[in-house]
Parts: C-alpha cells; structure tokens; sequence
C-alpha cells in the first residue's frame, strides 16, 4: 500500500495554467507593492521635507526674535537695562544694582514694546519716590542701526517728559546714545553706559578712582566729585567723540563732532 | 520583498508540493487557486532566510495546510470531498489509483496530512510533528489510525 499511496500522489502536478496565473498575479502584486513603496518613500520625504522646513523656518523666526538689536539703559540709580530686538519689543531685562532688581521684579515687560516698558518702569520708579528728588535721570541708546537709534531717542524723549511731567518730577534727565564699544566696556563692569561714563570723567581728574569703588555712586554724585577734582567737562566717549555743550534749555539737540545726537532736557 | 527570480525558482520547486496539498483539502478549483496564489505571494513578502531548502519547503507545507485550514474554516463550505466532487479534470489519475485516492480523500483533513506528509514527503513523524504542531506521539497515533482506515475502506485487514 505504500507505493500505492506514493504512486497516487505522484500523478498529481500544478497545472501550467495554475502556475503561469500565479506567477503573472505575483509580479502584478510585486510591482504594485514596489510602485507603493515609492509613492509611500515620496510622501515620507515629504512630510520630513516639510517639518524640517517648519523647523528651520520656526528657528529662523525665533533666532529673528531673540536677536539683540538695541539696548536702552535707565540710570537713576535704580539701573536696568533692557534688551530689544529688531522688532522693538523688550527680550531681556538685567538689573545693574539692588535697587534695579527691586524695581524689574515688579514689572513684567519681557515680550512689551520699548515704549511700553519705558512707561512701566519709569511709572513704577516715580510712584517709589526715585524721581522727586533733584537726581539725575540718565538714558542711553545703543542700536545696530542709526535709524533705529535716532527712533528710539525720539521715542524716550517724549515719554520721560510725559512722565516727569505727571509726576512734576524736578530731575534732570538726559538721554543720548552710545557707541558699541561704550556698552561693551560697560557691560564689563556690570554698570550703565551712562555711569560708565561718568565714572571715566572721573578718572580724568582723579586717577585712584575705579570702576568697582564708584559703582555704588549715582551719576550726579560721580559728576559733582569730578566737579570737585576740577574737572569741568564731560567724559570723551572711547569710541566716539561727544562733546557736550552746556545749553540750559529743554529739549536741545546737539550735534557732536562725529554726527552723535544728544539730547538734554531740564525739568 | 523577494524578486522575480526567487518567485519562478518557488514555483518550479513546491508548485506540485502545494497543490497536492490543495488537492487533498480542497473541494474546488478556485478554492484551489486562491491558496496556491495566498501561499506564494506570503513567500515572496517572507523576508527572513530559511535555513535551508529543506526547511523552505517545510515552510510551504505548513503554510499550505494553514491555508488551507483556513479556507475550510468558512461555514459554507464542505468538509469532506471525493474525486467526484472536485471539479478539477483528473485525467492524469489512472482509474485504478482513483478508488485509493478516493479513501484518502474519505479520511479525517488531519489523516490526510499526515498520510500524503509521511507516505510521498517522506517526512518522518517528528518532522510532521513540527509542520503541523503536535507532538510526535499524536502524529504516530494518527498515521496508524489512517492506515487501518484505508485498510478497512479497501477491505484490506485493517490489522495486516
């Protein structure tokens, strides 16, 4: 029965018909699944394409935002500083003293315009009392470009008059901008461009005074020492040459040697 | 995906492997070409290497029987044939083989497989047991219940 049993199977064979069906609906199914396969690998390089393009586009965008382009610096002697970028709005706020993070911590201007900081942080410094005072309010600009500067100068002039006239603030105020280099330095000694300035002024009539033993000085204090030492003039920007005239009246614009607006105002 | 060449070389080796396998579990000729065209083309989508030819065509039968499980499953369908329901032309069955075939077709789907497995595969019952998992003992039980089965049907001593 065994070779019968082997026999009988053995007359059975695929058909040609069977085998030729199949092999041409295997290549149908091969070539369907390999045309998937591309159609799938183009949508998949797409979909990367694309969310590598968002990326890319999101970072550029945000890289754009958080990119310095100006700083303005508010000495009183509360001293901040804020960090603009291309779009005016505020990306960083730094306090040079205690009193400056005492009154940043009460403000919250990050992402705010400029003029809408300005506004807060000097509303906030005159209901605390740091402009009733015969003080010395000093700004200073910094911008990539003069445009810009010339804009934000223009800006700062017209909002600390509003403020100080609110107030009937009786400070001094000057705002006027400053060179890279000036910041930079500045920035090294973790004081404002304006004291920074005022101490160099300092120095020129009194070679023991340094950055870290006048720091703590307010600018009009700095000035009435270099006053005391016999020094009658105002610091040479390292940078630029900015030579101050002595003209009381408000709102003056001066042209320095080098182009430089300065602005001074009297209240 | 396997390419066009492992296709054809498949087709010549274990065409006659799945369809005799097709032949003793299925009822008709469509039943018959949609597994035949089902086992292949899982082999071509089949990435992972076989050992061996041995074991490639160890994979066909169990896939085959699988399939062909498979297709039974289906509640419309009859569970037992003979060569006279199968609507496939047998011309190559000589008439004095068809009467053996027809007991072969008559036993248990599970005596079929071990029967054409061990009796033309020439498998052993350990390997049958592998192909269609269980264990050797059960395929020894089986192949033995088959064979006096087919002994009866032929009117043989089903103990001889």
């Amino acid at each position: 029965m065994d070779k019968r049993i082997h026999d009988v199977f053995n007359q059975i064979h695929a058909e040609e018909t069977l085998k030729q069906k199949t092999a041409s609906f295997l290549f149908d199914e091969m070539q369907k699944r390999k045309e998937a396969g591309k159609a799938n690998r183009l949508r998949y390089a797409f979909v990367l394409a694309t969310f590598a393009f968002i990326i890319l586009v999101s970072s550029l965008s945000y890289n754009l935002y958080i990119t310095p382009s100006a700083y303005i610096d508010i000495d009183i002697n509360p001293s901040v500083e804020l960090t603009l970028n291309r779009f005016n709005r505020v990306i960083a706020v730094s306090p040079y003293n205690d009193d400056g993070e005492g009154v940043l911590k009460m403000t919250s201007v990050r992402n705010a315009t400029y003029t809408e900081a300005i506004n807060e942080i000097l509303n906030l410094m005159a209901i605390q009392g740091y402009l009733e005072q015969d003080g010395l309010l000093s700004l200073t600009v910094q911008a990539t470009t003069t445009n810009s500067e010339n804009e934000i100068l223009d800006e700062l002039v017209t909002k600390v008059n509003y403020v100080l006239q609110i107030y009937n603030s009786n400070a001094t105020t000057e705002i006027f901008p400053v060179s890279e280099e000036v910041k930079n330095y500045a920035h090294e000694h973790h004081i404002s461009p304006a004291k920074y300035l005022a101490i160099t002024e300092l120095q020129q009539v009194d070679p023991t005074a340094s950055f870290s033993s006048c720091a703590d000085h307010s600018i009009s204090e700095l000035r009435n020492l270099a006053q005391e030492h016999g020094g009658n003039h105002h610091a040479e920007n390292p940078a630029k040459e900015n030579n101050m005239a002595q003209d009381n009246s408000s709102n003056d614009r001066e042209v320095g040697e080098n182009n430089n607006r300065h602005y001074r105002s009297h209240h | 995906m396997r390419d066009d060449a492992a296709v054809n070389r498949a087709l010549n080796l274990y065409a006659d492997a799945v369809r005799r396998i097709c032949f003793i579990h299925l009822k008709n000729y469509a039943d018959v070409e949609d597994v035949f065209q089902e086992v292949f083309l899982k082999y071509i989508l089949y990435e992972r290497p076989f050992e061996n030819d041995a074991h490639e065509k160890a994979w066909f039968v169990r896939v085959a029987i699988n399939s062909c499980k498979d297709v039974l499953k289906n509640f419309f369908r009859k569970k037992v044939c003979s060569t006279e329901d199968v609507d496939t032309e047998l011309f190559y069955i000589q008439d004095n083989d068809r009467e053996l075939l027809d007991c072969i077709l008559r036993l248990q789907p599970k005596y079929r497989n071990v029967i054409y497995l061990s009796y033309y595969e020439g498998y052993t019952a350990a390997e049958i047991a592998k192909i269609v998992g269980k264990n050797e003992n059960t395929v020894y039980t089986w192949l033995n219940r088959a064979r006096k089965e087919l002994k009866l049907q032929l009117g043989g001593d089903p103990n001889g």
